[in-house]
């Protein structure tokens, strides 16, 4: 039997299981409405789906391709998240690790109130990098896909393509120690299906080990010749559950700070800024990488700022929503190598 | 519209010459400055200063800004930290300058261009100490280039 | 809209005409830089109508050409590239404001401190950062909005921190005036240093005559609410409108059932050193500092205390005034102006191994030969020498010991007392003794009071003092007799000395307060390099601090004698008054504003604010962002500096202002 547009997982366990829950949720009106994963229209995709009705319970699948942040529908909600009478509705997210810890974040920085979402936990054992694959693949298109044991088995016309699973599986998704949604012990019954506590998280960071040791010249090569095809379509931005700001800085005027053209300095700033911005709040779920158009890797920025923020502050977010972020916060005795003394 | 104004054109048989901004907080930093020029201690001429209310004031964006509107390099001087006039700005401030300069160093761009540092109201030698080693170390990054755009 | 408010919202709508006036400063700037080529220079930039130069634009003559550009509509924008703002804004600020200007469209480019006195034989180099200062200060001026000015009311209350003679003063200048006065001290009793003297130079007269009068007026004073044994915990607020949060420390003791009968001191089994008697003497756990003390109130130092309760029985203390669970106590005052007069530490020369202070018995400091001098010091002012209690036949004294001290750890500066307090303490104990040797070795003498150089002649001339100038090379004690044997340098003689002497006095100088650290960061006040607190300029505001409605006064700013302190109590005292009086003061209205249609109201501007000044409003068309309370703002910029899409800014430094001077555009 050939299945289209599907994905064949051994993640069934994992599928139903949440069905069963979010059957649940629905029934007894813990929730007013779930947000999850439905299948995607092409291979390789999912789409984010959300139901009020038991009835479309069975559209919700989990699998290796359930790469969308869905706290990204709650800030600012979407419509169907609010009612004209009742306001502000109970949703249910189906939440891998970094969901649940986008929503954590969300609500230390007062956009999610935690008593008006459940978390659905799942554990996540990574997404697969799509565009990698694509990029292998080629301009041959791509009718079938499915992840069998290690093997992520691609199908088109006349060809089939293995690829193993742990090695074109995200970045981020390699190092993650996060796979379950963090639970939260000021609000216990934030989390249904599996959360799980994280007391002290110890990353070595070793995968940026590589590219620290670089030199500056190579650093910036590296750097430039990958955000040099940025188009600045800021898919990155619409796809990152805390790019929530009313106006950006890049379409800021009075005063305009940054060009907004594609020259490599205006990109390159706009890079830089961003990650600024996202030191302290990325919550390493890599989709700014992966609706990446031009198959950027941001997940490099994204893993070094959690490197600052570890060493430095010892913080990781989106585990605690009353910790202080660090750009917020500060230390008498924090580290100031970096400040310019005399000899 | 955003070519430099400045006149970068330099003699012939001069040496080059970088051009510093620097931030200094209105209460420590900008009266050691002004200590520096009572006591009559001399440095480089390489920088230019502007006044903020405080180290806890200046935004990445004025930092980047300055790169890449062609300044050779940038100083942020505030209190030393427990002596901050508005209590904890520089505190503050130091994460911000903390994350930025090592993602300057991660980007591959010179983050010795960028000089943060403390200096109070009575230390206008240590000031003069500083902006001498800042402009030594812009000095021997060169001119700043890697923000030169192409149209 | 009031009658400003209209021509704030006129001036905002023109175009700039901006006035650039660079100043000459004598030869200050002119010398080193061309000012007609920095003229030229201003007037091919953009907006620029006028451009002037002259001599110094801060005289009347200065100011008047600016106020006629002004009068006369050529402008409305100015410029002035001379010195600090620090120096002159406020000045030119009026200059604009006089001439019916908002004061606020005014930009200073600071040419002199910044320029010409840093780069004074790089005149090239001067001139381009001149230049530079000039268009930077222009493209500021161009961004500038006019601004209403915002008064705050001053509470006629001033705090002093320090009951010593400076603070006591000061707060009796307050009251005279009508001023309601916090004087809050640390230590148990009033009076400082001033009530260890017995003698003040050069008149002789007994300090303790000239004290306690002062002492008990304080603690009569109706409009004086004394706090002893109290300190100052937190300083929130701003001038005019201090928070003030004060300790009292507990006593261990009911002050309102305690008589001041005294009968507990005997019977106290624990003797400790006695802090006012520099050790020279013991006191019990349970004190009095010294018997003039104000106010009058026994303390039990409870570091030392065993609780053997025997103070606490009835037959000792009959009022039944001992509580060993005694709490400190906090209260919070409303206060307009403060006053720091926290004084001063004698310089410890235990450092200084090569004087033998600490190891030899008969080597003292200054402040403890003024002890043994002092009429109720621990000898009745009978000086002895600590190794045998006997007459000391022969003195010598050490000037300059911890000051003036240009190697590794030294105090550099000169300490202002030591070498009139050695005159007088040599001559004190000659009236007594006048056959007794007395040396003093010196670097130099400094006698520049009024009626110091006749005292000093009058020492050496009429008391037979002997000036040594020469340091002293070693000391060693002769260990039969324990006096202590100098080797010297007379070096206007050019030959060496040796003399053996029975009391070695080292004529310590003065330090600044070992915690004066904790004021600096409790009042967001400056020190100087010495370490004393800096004032705001050294000659013209020598009592004023960077931090509006705080000054300073006596030692702590820097050493000084009676006199100098005094002075100085009565120019602050002044100074508070001056603002008080005036019920209100201008306050410069920089402050935050939340771009409404920027904010996302993330809240980091909340969390980064140290004064607590921005919280969350409902907007009707934003939502949930940010507020600013402009009453507890003051304009430091934390919270712009933070904010991702800028939606916060701040008036004076505003984004707009900033980047224009970034961006070298003009």
């Amino acid at each position: 039997m050939v299945k289209f547009m599907g994905l064949e997982t051994e993640n069934k366990e994992i599928e139903n299981n949440l069905r069963e829950i979010a059957r649940e949720l629905l029934k007894e009106k813990k929730v007013d409405v779930i947000i999850g994963y439905k299948k995607g229209t092409l291979p390789l995709l999912s789409q984010p789906i959300i139901i009020d009705s038991e009835e479309d319970i069975d559209k919700l699948i989990w699998n290796n391709l359930c790469y969308v942040n869905l706290a990204k529908y709650l800030v600012p909600r979407v419509p169907r998240f609010v009612d004209p009478e009742k306001g502000n509705l109970t949703v249910g997210v189906v939440s891998k690790g970094c969901v649940g810890r986008a929503l954590i974040h969300l609500a230390s920085e007062n956009k999610i109130n935690l008593d008006e979402i459940k978390i659905i936990g799942i554990p996540c054992n990574g997404v697969v990098n799509r565009q990698r694959i694509e990029m292998e693949i080629g301009e041959k298109e791509i009718l079938e896909v499915s992840v069998l044991g290690n093997n992520i088995i691609v199908k088109g016309k006349n060809f089939e393509k293995e690829f193993p699973f742990d090695e074109y599986m995200n970045d981020l998704c390699k190092v993650c120690k996060i796979r379950k949604p963090p639970l939260v012990s000021k609000v216990p019954d934030l989390c249904v299906g599996e959360c799980e506590e994280y007391s002290n998280i110890v990353d070595e960071f070793t995968d940026i080990e590589e590219f620290d040791s670089k030199t500056p010249k190579e650093k910036w090569q590296h750097i430039s010749e990958a955000l040099s095809v940025c188009t600045r379509c800021y898919a990155c931005r619409e796809a990152c559950p805390m790019c929530y700001c009313n106006l950006c800085f890049v379409d800021q005027n009075k005063p305009v700070w940054f060009g907004k053209t594609t020259d490599l300095p205006d990109i390159i700033v706009y890079h830089l800024i961003r990650a600024m911005h996202m030191a302290g709040r990325c919550v390493a779920c890599g989709a700014c990488s992966l609706v990446c158009p031009m198959g950027i890797d941001l997940n490099i920025i994204n893993r070094k700022l959690e490197k600052i923020v570890k060493e430095r502050f010892d913080f990781t977010s989106g585990l605690d929503p009353d910790a202080l972020p660090p750009m917020v916060n500060f230390k008498m005795e924090d580290a100031q190598e970096f400040m310019l003394e005399e000899d | 519209m955003t070519e430099p104004i400045v006149e970068t054109k330099q003699s012939e048989n001069k040496e080059w010459e970088p051009k510093i901004i620097a931030f200094l907080c209105n209460w420590c930093s900008y009266a050691g400055a002004d200590l520096a020029g009572v006591s009559r201690i001399q440095y480089p001429s390489n920088i230019r200063i502007v006044r903020v209310p405080c180290s806890g004031r200046i935004n990445a964006y004025f930092i980047i800004k300055s790169l890449t509107d062609g300044w050779d390099g940038v100083i942020v001087s505030g209190c030393h930290p427990g002596d901050c006039h508005y209590i904890s700005g520089n505190l503050v401030a130091r994460r911000r300058f903390a994350i930025l300069k090592e993602l300057l160093e991660f980007f591959g761009i010179e983050a010795g261009r960028i000089n943060f540092m403390w200096a109070s109201a009575a230390e206008g030698e240590r000031f003069a100490v500083l902006v001498r080693k800042a402009t030594e170390i812009v000095k021997k990054l060169g001119p700043n280039t890697k923000f030169d755009k192409k149209w | 809209m009031t009658e400003t408010d209209i021509k704030i919202s006129i001036m905002a709508n023109e175009k700039p005409r901006i006035g650039v006036y660079v100043c000459h400063c004598g030869v200050n700037i002119g010398g080193v830089v061309s000012v007609p080529d920095l003229v030229e220079y201003a007037k091919t930039l953009p907006d620029v109508t006028v451009g002037r130069e002259y001599k110094f634009f801060c005289s009347d003559v200065g100011q008047k050409m600016i106020k006629e550009d002004i009068e006369a509509g050529l402008i409305n924008r100015v410029v002035v590239a001379a010195c600090s703002p620090r120096m002159h804004e406020p000045t030119f600020r009026i200059t604009c404001k006089e001439a019916g200007l908002n004061q606020f469209l005014f930009e200073m480019a600071n040419i002199r401190e910044h320029s010409t006195w840093v780069h004074m034989k790089d005149t090239e180099g001067a001139y381009e950062v001149a230049k530079d200062h000039i268009r930077l200060a222009i493209a500021k001026a161009r961004e500038l909005a006019p601004l209403a000015v915002q008064k705050v009311n001053v509470e006629p209350t001033c705090l002093i921190i320090g009951a010593g003679i400076t603070g006591m003063n000061a707060a009796l200048d307050l009251t005279s005036a009508g001023y309601k006065v916090y004087l809050v001290e640390r230590s148990a009793t009033i009076g400082g240093h001033m009530a260890q003297l017995d003698k003040t130079f050069p008149t002789m007269d007994c300090s303790s005559c000239i004290l306690t009068p002062k002492m008990s007026e304080i603690s009569r004073d109706k409009n004086i609410e004394l706090l002893t044994y109290s300190e100052v915990v937190e300083v929130t607020g701003y001038i005019g409108n201090f928070e003030v949060t004060i300790k009292k420390k507990p006593h261990y003791i009911d002050q309102v059932k305690c008589n001041g009968c005294g009968i507990c001191v005997d019977p106290c089994p624990i003797s400790v050193g006695n802090e006012f008697e520099l050790g020279l003497a013991t006191r019990k756990a349970i004190y009095i500092p010294f018997p003039q003390a104000v106010p009058s109130q026994y303390t039990i130092d409870m570091d030392s205390c065993v609780e053997c309760g025997i103070c606490a029985r009835e037959d000792v203390c009959e009022p039944g005034a001992i509580n060993y669970d005694d709490k400190p106590e906090f209260i919070t005052v409303k206060i307009g102006t403060i006053i720091v007069a926290t004084g001063y530490d004698e310089y410890d020369p235990s450092g200084l191994k090569q004087y033998g202070y600490g190891k030899y018995p008969n080597v003292i400091t200054g402040l403890q030969m003024e002890r043994l001098l002092s009429s109720f010091g621990p000898v009745v002012g009978k000086p002895v020498k600590p190794s045998d209690l006997k007459d000391p036949h022969s003195i010598a004294f050490l000037q300059c010991v911890g000051s003036r001290n240009f190697r590794e750890g030294g105090n550099k500066y000169c300490s202002r007392v030591c070498c009139m307090y050695a005159t007088k303490q040599a001559r004190q104990y000659k009236e007594k003794h006048p056959e007794a040797d007395i040396y003093i070795f010196y670097m130099d003498i400094r006698a520049f009071g009024k009626g110091y150089e006749e005292f000093y002649e009058s020492a050496a001339r009429d008391y037979g003092i002997n000036y040594v100038r020469g340091r002293i090379a070693e000391i060693r004690e002769n260990p039969l007799n324990h006096n202590i044997i100098i080797r010297a340098e007379d070096t206007l003689l050019q030959q060496p000395i040796e003399v053996e002497v029975e009391l070695f006095v080292l004529s310590t100088g003065i330090e600044p307060k070992a915690d004066s650290d904790s004021i600096t960061t409790l009042l967001r006040i400056q020190k100087s390099a010495d370490g004393f607190f800096l004032e705001a300029h050294p000659k013209l505001r020598p009592v004023d601090t960077l931090t509006e409605g705080i000054f300073i006064a006596g030692v702590s700013q820097g050493p000084k004698d009676i006199p100098d302190s005094v002075a100085q109590a009565k120019g602050a005292a002044s100074s508070a008054i001056g603002l008080m009086a005036k019920g209100e003061v201008e306050i410069e209205p920089f402050f935050a504003v939340v771009h409404s249609d920027r904010c996302s109201g993330c809240g980091m501007c909340i969390q980064n604010c140290a004064y607590g000044a921005i919280e969350f409003v409902d907007d009707r068309s934003f939502g949930t962002i940010a507020s600013i309370n402009i009453a507890l703002c003051k304009g430091c910029g934390a919270c712009s500096g933070n904010c991702r899409s800028s939606a916060i800014d701040i008036i004076g430094f505003s984004s707009e202002q900033l980047h224009s001077m970034i961006t070298k555009r003009v």
